[in-house]
């Protein structure tokens, strides 16, 4: 199968050589749960060249009210290797590397030193400070998070915008089962991948500023975020 | 002083920030008006302080822009 076939209504919007420049790109996406599955889905289906793509996690029931690449037939199973096997399938047109790791605990360094871009769709803070540790300082890294029906995401630039570890300074991890449904995962998710492909594209939206949803609401605002 | 300050508490419910132009006594804190907008931050907040990260026990100047935001991790 061509790439200009399955990249057809793509190419028709951003050109060929946007298309070629996505397929040069390699990201990092650090958890396939909710978030990561959308962010995934989507650079895949625009064409991104390569994703790397790290979760430690096994698919349980109540994963399957928002998780998208995961059914059924998947409980049990590993999440990196069930959304490598997905992504492939999507178009055959990227390269899907799993990672069965945590972030926090393994060392990923090496793997984020040859990558472009990094998507954060982490679900605590110390995973996702960690993994703001690890981020090298000629990447960006689009931070991600929901509550209920509320999301809110960023850039994070190295030297320019606010570190995650200032913003959420003094927060842990949530004692108890945070309630999130699929329609602001689909909705935050999508805004996610649209932020790397700004990034990417060295025109980001959202560095500097956090920009909040509230879905039943269709709550829409950006905030700027200053460095303390 | 007075200081303008939003919470986005409430678009955890459906609706829209809370903006309130508060008129507050000098060394008032963060969390003296935390407490002033009825907002539960047991589970922890995002205090920003004319854009910038601050926490609980910043205390305000005249003119500040505050606002206050959940706590938000999953995924």
């Amino acid at each position: 199968m061509k790439r200009e076939d399955v990249f057809a209504r793509n190419i028709a919007l951003w050109g060929k050589e946007q298309q070629d420049f996505l397929a040069e790109k390699s990201l990092f996406i650090g958890g396939v749960g909710a978030l990561g599955c959308i962010v995934a889905e989507i650079l895949v289906r625009c064409g991104v060249g390569r994703l790397i793509i790290a979760d430690r996690g096994i698919i349980d029931p109540p994963d399957l009210n928002r998780q998208a690449l995961y059914t059924l037939y998947d409980l049990g199973r590993p999440k990196v290797y069930i959304a490598a096997e997905r992504l492939k399938s999507l178009t055959g047109q990227t390269e899907v590397i799993p990672m069965n790791v945590s972030i926090g605990d393994d060392d990923i360094a090496g793997v984020l030193a040859g990558c472009d871009g990094i998507a954060d769709c982490l679900d605590n803070f110390p995973s996702r400070f960690a993994l703001e540790e690890a981020q090298p300082g000629n990447t960006f890294m689009v931070s991600g998070a929901l509550l209920g029906d509320y999301g809110q995401l960023t850039s994070v630039i190295p030297g320019r915008t606010v570190r995650l570890q200032e913003l959420f300074a003094g927060l842990g991890k949530a004692a108890r089962t945070i309630p999130v449904t699929s329609t602001i995962v689909f909705a935050v998710g999508s805004l996610m991948a649209q932020e790397v492909l700004n990034n990417l594209r060295g025109k980001p939206q959202l560095a500097g500023e956090l920009l909040v949803v509230g879905m039943s609401g269709f709550f829409l605002e950006r905030i700027a975020v200053k460095p303390a | 002083m007075k200081i303008q300050a939003k919470s986005f508490f409430t678009v955890l419910s459906g609706g829209r920030p809370t903006i309130k132009t508060l008129d507050l006594p000098e060394g008032t804190t963060a969390e003296d008006i935390m407490n002033e907008m009825n907002i539960d931050f047991s589970d922890g907040v995002i205090v920003l302080i004319n854009g910038r990260p601050s926490n609980e026990k910043t205390v305000l100047v005249e003119g500040d822009d505050f606002a206050v935001m959940p706590p938000v991790s999953a995924a």
